[in-house]
């Protein structure tokens, strides 16, 4: 005796360097900016959507963390749960260089995913805080274009904020 | 390149900064320092809120702020400012402000981190001593900054044929075209009770706009932005309150208000407009705040997301209220008053506090 296939729709979507990924559509529904689109467009959901700004290196990056959080959510909310969402959170950020956690962040921006977008840039702050302006430049290679004068005002502006930051490690 | 990220996207990391992170964020590079300056957010802030406390004789043109994560207070410097203010609400990391050397109400922004200050437009009618409350709109598009409003209710204006009267007119500031509106009229006896007295911060909650005012017994009054209509609610003991201050928290209307010889108690609105009793502030930390006194009668208190403090002069301590896990478990703490910062002394002074909140 044959299951009944249940037939779960998949929306094509093609990255910025021309790949084809095919998704469920729980998992595109994620994305608010194509869930917007499909709301509008009811008749679109059998063409490919394009997504320009988005590399097939960030998207299947992205499609794993939505999987896997509507994975979570679809269990019983408990607080081993929780733990198991903190640590799979951890996970994902931990080995991202800055360049991949700032292409996410874009990517996050304009899919519009509002949890992830909000994990990446608690993440991106938590490697700052409390380190020292030196730290932040080097860290997100931003080149100090300040003139001296200027650069000597803003220090004198911030000052109550410089002391107690961690010594700089290289 | 991080330095070109759109300024959309950077706010948004930035609202995850505490003010002192920031700080150094805005010190890296022009881009960041223009964005962080561009986009004083009104966005939901993601870290501990920070009090501020601001003289209320503006002597020393500074403020004072506690970073809670460390414990540590901090000077910022006011010199930027045209005139001495008082604080009147939070939105975001920005603060509504009036200046104090003019009776007449006008308003501006501040933000003392970033040194920023902008008055807003001169309202329709103008008035002293009216009630001003605001509301942080959802956020629309995805853009950098919700917009927000302010209400202006009450207060006493100019007679036509000289003199004063109670003004009953209600106006509306819009941060979306930078102008006020007016928007209605409000029971003659419910602008006398919006003028006289209320000296505290409004709270939204749940489509209403509420004011604590307290003539001879304290009482709530609500205004409905949708219907536009008046309400008035009563305040547990409320004759024998010696201070009581509205609050939001976890998305219910809270009130906090202490009686002689007796714990400071907590409350939040429930169905039916009744109050529930949700907790007291712990009997030691009572002693300690009053300083052995019984009287509750000097003591001030303010609200943000996730922490509710109750203070009196700079030098004496707070006692704080703190939401350690989210929604599930709050704690009690004790902050030290500020008297040295890097080794300088501090006068006692008094002061107006003001929590970063973040209200939607």
């Amino acid at each position: 005796m044959s299951m009944a296939a249940v037939e779960t729709k998949k929306i094509t979507l093609r990255t910025a360097d021309n790949h084809e990924f095919e998704v469920e559509e729980a998992i595109a529904m994620e994305f608010s900016t194509i869930k917007t689109f499909f709301d509008e467009n009811p008749d679109a959901s059998e063409d490919t959507i394009p997504l320009p700004n988005v590399t097939s290196k960030c998207l299947s990056a992205i499609i794993e963390y939505c999987k896997s959080h509507l994975a979570f959510r679809a269990r019983e909310t408990s607080s081993s749960i929780d733990e198991q969402v903190r640590t799979y959170d951890e996970e994902f950020v931990k080995a991202r260089d800055n360049e991949s956690l700032k292409e996410l962040i874009l990517a996050a921006n304009y899919l519009n995913i509002k949890a992830l977008l909000d994990m990446l840039n608690q993440a991106v702050a938590d490697r700052i805080k409390n380190k020292s302006v030196e730290y932040v430049r080097r860290f997100f290679g931003l080149e100090n274009d300040y003139t001296p004068e200027e650069e000597a005002a803003i220090r004198a502006e911030n000052e109550w904020a410089f002391e107690g930051v961690d010594p700089d490690d290289d | 390149m991080w330095s070109t990220l759109p300024f959309d996207v950077l706010a948004k990391i930035f609202s995850f900064l505490s003010p002192d992170s920031l700080a150094c964020a805005r010190s890296a590079c022009r881009q960041w320092h223009t964005c962080a300056r561009t986009y004083p957010s009104t966005l939901p802030q993601h870290h501990q809120a920070w009090f501020l406390a601001l003289p209320t004789r503006n002597r020393g043109q500074c403020c004072y702020v506690h970073n809670p994560v460390v414990d540590k207070w901090h000077m910022l410097s006011l010199d930027f400012l045209p005139d001495p203010i008082r604080p009147v609400a939070s939105i975001g990391t920005l603060i509504l402000v009036r200046p104090t050397n003019c009776t007449i109400l006008q308003l501006a922004l501040c933000n003392p981190f970033t040194r920023q200050f902008k008055y807003l437009p001169m309202l329709n009618i103008t008035r002293t001593n009216p009630a001003v409350g605001v509301v942080i709109l959802e956020p629309g598009q995805p853009g950098p900054n919700p917009d927000f409003r302010v209400y202006v209710a009450g207060g006493m204006s100019e007679a036509p044929r000289g003199g004063a009267t109670y003004e009953a007119t209600l106006e509306m500031y819009d941060s979306v075209d930078d102008a006020w509106h007016i928007m209605g009229f409000m029971p003659v006896e419910f602008a006398v009770r919006l003028t006289v007295w209320t000296p505290n911060e409004s709270v939204y909650s749940d489509g209403v706009l509420y004011w604590m005012t307290s003539a001879r017994a304290y009482s709530v009054m609500g205004f409905h932005l949708g219907s536009h209509t008046w309400r008035e609610l009563s305040v547990p003991m409320a004759d024998r309150l010696e201070f009581a201050a509205l609050l939001w928290r976890n998305g219910r209307l809270t009130l906090v208000g202490g009686t002689c010889g007796e714990d400071a108690c907590i409350w939040e609105l429930t169905e039916g407009d009744g109050w529930g009793l949700i907790e007291k502030v712990p009997i030691e930390l009572g002693i300690k705040f009053l300083g052995g006194k019984r009287s509750w009668g000097s003591t001030k208190c303010v609200g943000s997301e996730g922490a509710i403090c109750l203070y009196r002069e700079f030098g004496s301590g707070m006692v704080v209220w703190r939401e350690i896990e989210e929604k599930v478990r709050w704690e009690w703490f004790w902050v030290e008053g500020c008297h040295f910062i890097r080794d300088k002394q501090v006068q006692n002074l008094q002061i107006k506090g003001s929590g970063n909140s973040i209200v939607s």
